[in-house]
């Protein structure tokens, strides 16, 4: 779906002169699931940004095959408060001048599949965070995209309420079979979700690790024992507090 | 399922139903102002009956009455009122569009707008008013330039304010807009304008009485036709109770613009304009 080659990304010159991305080579493959992890300011969402086409990148190309359509998912909804939910879902539709009728229809289609339908014509004021947030999955599924972009889109929400909303978004994930590449920094919303985590490090892909984790998941997955030897191994992966041991690999049960 | 129609939750629908709700706090309103009117004139009747003031000082609401109702029937207040009311209404619109044009082009130019706004802040701050007698002499004495002076003193501030509007849209909606590849003057219909709507209307109210204001400034220096002028000749009759009544129709005329204009605000920028934005 999409390919990006030896790609570089910096921002300035002279003294204010800052690289945020070098060397990244990375694959995306139709119906996968991946999950960027890495701390803040590490370069995710600029590496979102350049996939999107809203910022040209300083080295590299990025190349999409068979013209894979896209749509992005913010941290936040950034819902137009003056229009009503299902209005707010077709804007997409209506920037590419589909008719009325057409729009209307598909509209209703993506909040159906974020449970919203009754929501149709509440204002963004009216909803909660979580109802919100999911008005902006829609908004981006109204377009039906190959590939959907999500930036932290769930860090805003209470923990519980996330999970919920990472349990949402895999059954949407199986009935539409769109590619997903998400950007979090829980390791847990990670692993739950995902076919394979990238860490962004120091502007680099430093690891990639393969979520062997049996699907469909659910909140058993999180008793998992791969999950926690996952956990620990990308944990061990991310930056530590220097005066702390890392976690240890789990004790052999001898047979 | 049954298929959505457009009418259920497009914009017109969005307006229709709004504008259900806005007549109906309107009534609620109008309950409320029938209340101070009725108990202002209360007070009237009771400083007569106090104080009894001779009629050409301060005259009793029946001789207002009925000199409204001579006025009225005798045909002298309808072309005074026409005129006074054409004025207003062109030398609005005529200050609100320009206002428009020139808050919005200011608006997406930061160098022009740094330049500009200060002198727009002074000569809003000058009384226009004083400009008044400058341009009837220049434009003569006839409608126009009762007009010109009307949409002078309405432009300075909904000018100001509609440049404010057009910088009220988010960081956030204008990348969600680049997202979507939408067009420019596609993120001008959906972003920018209904962003903007809020301080367009401020602009809007502000302007409103002034266009009243300026209106009556205009046909006081001239001579000719209007309430202003109507004012003046009962003025040099010491004509009070033909004072009082366009004093009264002057200010009917201002308040109803204004409620118009504020009724449209309401209809036109739901209750999202005091809530959080998301
Ligand atoms: N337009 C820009 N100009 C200058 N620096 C930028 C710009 N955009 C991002 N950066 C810098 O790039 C780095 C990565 O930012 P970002 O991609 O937002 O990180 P993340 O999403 O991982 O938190 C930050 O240090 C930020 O300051
Ligand atoms: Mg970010």
């Amino acid at each position: 779906m999409i390919k990006v080659n030896n790609l570089g990304m910096h921002f300035g010159r002279g003294r204010g002169h800052t690289q945020v991305l070098k060397d990244i080579n990375f694959h995306l493959a139709p119906g996968e699931f991946v999950t960027i992890i890495g701390r803040s300011g590490s370069g995710k969402s600029t590496f979102l940004d350049i996939l999107m086409g809203l910022v040209q990148p300083s080295e590299g190309t990025v190349e999409r095959t068979n013209r894979a359509s896209m749509s992005y998912v913010f941290q936040k909804p950034a819902l137009l408060p003056w229009r009503n939910v299902l209005r707010n879902v077709y804007l997409p539709l209506q920037v590419r001048g589909v008719r009325r009728a057409d729009r209307l229809k598909a509209g209703m289609d993506a909040l159906r599949k974020v449970g919203l339908s009754y929501a149709a014509h509440l204002f963004p004021f009216q909803l909660s965070g979580g109802m919100a947030q999911r008005v902006a999955i829609a908004r981006a599924l109204a377009e039906d995209p190959d590939i959907l972009l999500m930036d932290e889109p769930f860090s805003a929400l209470d923990p519980i309420l996330r999970e919920n909303m990472n349990f949402n978004l895999l059954s949407l994930w199986q009935r539409t079979q769109k590619t997903i590449l998400f950007v979090t920094h829980s390791i847990e919303e990670a692993l739950i979700l995902s076919d394979r985590i990238v860490i962004l490090e120091g502007g680099r892909f430093v690891q990639s690790f393969e979520v062997d984790i049996e699907r469909p998941r659910t909140y058993e997955s999180f008793q998992d024992p791969r999950f926690s030897e996952l956990y620990r191994q990308i944990r061990n992966a991310l930056p530590h507090q220097p005066n702390l041991p890392r976690l240890a690999p789990e004790e052999e049960e001898d047979p | 399922m049954r298929k959505p129609q457009f009418f259920e939750f497009g914009l017109p629908a969005v307006l229709f139903h709004r504008a259900k709700k806005v007549l109906r706090n309107l009534a609620l309103k109008l309950g409320g102002i029938s209340l101070i009117l009725g108990s202002l004139l209360l007070a009237w009747h009771l400083i007569i009956f106090g104080f009894s003031p001779e009629p050409w000082l301060f005259p009793p609401p029946n001789d207002v009455w009925s000199r409204l109702g001579e006025l009225w029937r005798s045909g002298v207040l309808q072309p005074h009122l026409t005129m006074t009311l054409t004025e207003i209404l062109a030398g609005y619109a005529a200050g609100i569009g320009l206002s428009f044009l020139v808050g919005y082009t200011i608006s997406q130019q930061p160098l022009l707008e740094r330049l500009i706004t200060p002198y727009l802040v002074v000569a809003n701050s000058v009384p226009l008013v004083a400009f008044a007698p400058l341009l009837l002499l220049w434009l003569g004495n006839g409608i126009t330039a009762k007009i010109v002076v009307t949409a002078l003193i309405v432009f300075f501030p909904a000018t100001i304010s509609t440049i404010n509007g057009f910088h009220a849209q988010t960081a956030m909606h204008q990348r969600m807009m680049r997202c979507l590849g939408a067009k420019k003057w596609q993120r001008f219909l959906f972003l920018e304008l209904p962003s903007a709507l809020p301080g367009i209307f401020a602009g809007m109210k502000i302007g409103a009485p002034l266009a009243v204001v300026g209106a009556v400034v205009g046909e006081f220096l001239g001579t000719g036709q209007g309430l202003g002028h109507l004012i003046l000749e009962a003025n040099g009759l010491m004509d009070t109770p033909q004072l009082f009544v366009t004093i009264l129709v002057l200010g009917t005329v201002g308040v109803v613009f204004y409620s118009l204009i504020a009724l449209a605000e309401q209809i036109f920028i739901g209750p999202w304009a005091e809530k959080n934005r998301r």
